[in-house]
């Protein structure tokens, strides 16, 4: 392994061996094993040997509700209505606008240079992913949106670039150093995000016009492509951060992905399911939630 | 020149933009959100939030893309 994996990394995403027969590949797993097949499509040339078996050591503790067949199932009831779909692209600008922030006012106060540069690139890369949503809504569908509000809608991006010189956004909540901590919460997070493309796009073929469906599909190509990078350099960092220092990976790791597991089930509300048989057997509230649906 | 505002669907927009959406409604397309951006949060109209609500009750916006930290009260970067 490198000395220094996060060096290995470099800006050119060529070099991590993520391309167009990636979503084919990831497409083919079973919903079950897709969290893990993610991280490892994403880690393909990378060695990060801590990081996986945390992640791995996590999938057990904690197995998220995201990679099971119920969650995809709900998407793909929820996606086939227009309306629906529509909305959802407008929320997922927003909060790749708002994501982008955080990441911005993080990579300002990062006290090394090294993970600077790659937190502005990732708050980058989202300020982009807010408008690369509203592409996808005009693609998708045209004149959904009456053209003010739609002009309007541009400004969910915060319209960063790599020539800006970083500084934290007044008031954030994350303007502080970041530790290894915001890392794995980032990467967990941007697992889910990645298989949300995975289903997103043969839903949005579905709803788009098929004049427009070869541009939309290029689209949500390079997103994926950049969330597996995000997945990528964040696990570099964890790496590197896990080897120099004192912290128990997998429990963090186990804790975040509790964490996020019912921020998840939160978002679903009423639709909240009980993810598997292994995970109710171990979860109280899991099984509560059984038996509030049973009554 | 301040355009004049009107309400569609409990949310305020421009005549212009009231224009546009009784336009679109006219062409009969389906899928058609209405809404606004108050403080940079995106405010929808009712019809939009009804959708939502039908299918997802008591939610907040599912399958949400999520790129940072979730949790601000993160680990000290030390440990």
């Amino acid at each position: 392994m490198p000395s220094d994996v996060t060096e290995s990394l470099a800006p050119s995403r060529s070099r991590l061996g993520i391309d167009d027969e990636t979503y084919t590949q990831l497409s083919r797993v079973p919903y079950g094993e897709r969290v893990a097949a993610v991280a490892r499509a994403a880690l393909a040339r990378l060695d990060c040997p801590q990081y996986l078996s945390a992640l791995d050591n996590a999938l057990i503790e904690e197995p998220p509700p995201f990679g099971t067949d119920a969650y995809a199932d709900i998407y793909c009831e929820a996606s086939q209505d227009g309306q629906w779909m529509a909305v959802s692209l407008i929320t997922n600008a927003e909060r790749e606008g708002d994501g982008a922030k955080r990441l911005w006012s993080l990579g300002a106060c990062s006290d090394d240079e090294n993970e600077q540069q790659q937190l502005k690139r990732h708050a980058v890369d989202e300020s982009r992913h807010a408008l690369a949503y509203l592409a996808l809504l005009d693609l998708t569908f045209p004149d959904a949106t009456s053209p003010a509000f739609r002009k309007e809608l541009n400004a969910l991006s915060p319209g960063f670039s790599m020539d800006q010189p970083l500084c934290a956004v007044e008031g954030s909540p994350y303007a502080k150093l970041p530790s290894i901590d915001d890392f794995v919460q980032m990467n967990i997070a941007e697992i889910r995000t990645a298989l949300h493309h995975l289903m997103q796009r043969p839903a949005l073929a579905t709803h788009c016009p098929p004049d427009n469906r070869s541009r939309a599909r290029s689209i949500q190509q390079s997103l994926l492509q950049d969330e597996l990078y995000h997945v990528a350099y964040t696990a570099a960092l964890i790496e590197r951060r896990a080897q120099s220092g004192r912290l128990n990976l997998a429990e963090l790791f186990t804790r975040r992905f509790h964490d996020f597991n019912l921020i998840t089930l939160e978002e679903l509300g009423d639709r909240r399911f009980d993810c598997s048989l292994a995970c109710c057997a171990k979860r109280p509230w899991c099984r509560a939630k059984a038996h509030i649906s049973d009554a | 020149m301040t355009e004049k505002m009107t309400v569609v669907d409990n949310v305020h927009v421009s005549e212009t933009t009231r224009d546009a959406v009784q336009n679109l409604q006219g062409q009969g397309r389906k899928v058609q959100v209405i809404g606004r951006l108050v403080n940079g949060k995106v405010e929808l109209d009712h019809a939009s939030l009804n959708e939502m609500a039908k299918k997802f009750p008591n939610a907040e916006m599912a399958f949400v893309a999520v790129n940072a930290p979730f949790d601000p009260n993160s680990v000290a970067p030390s440990t």
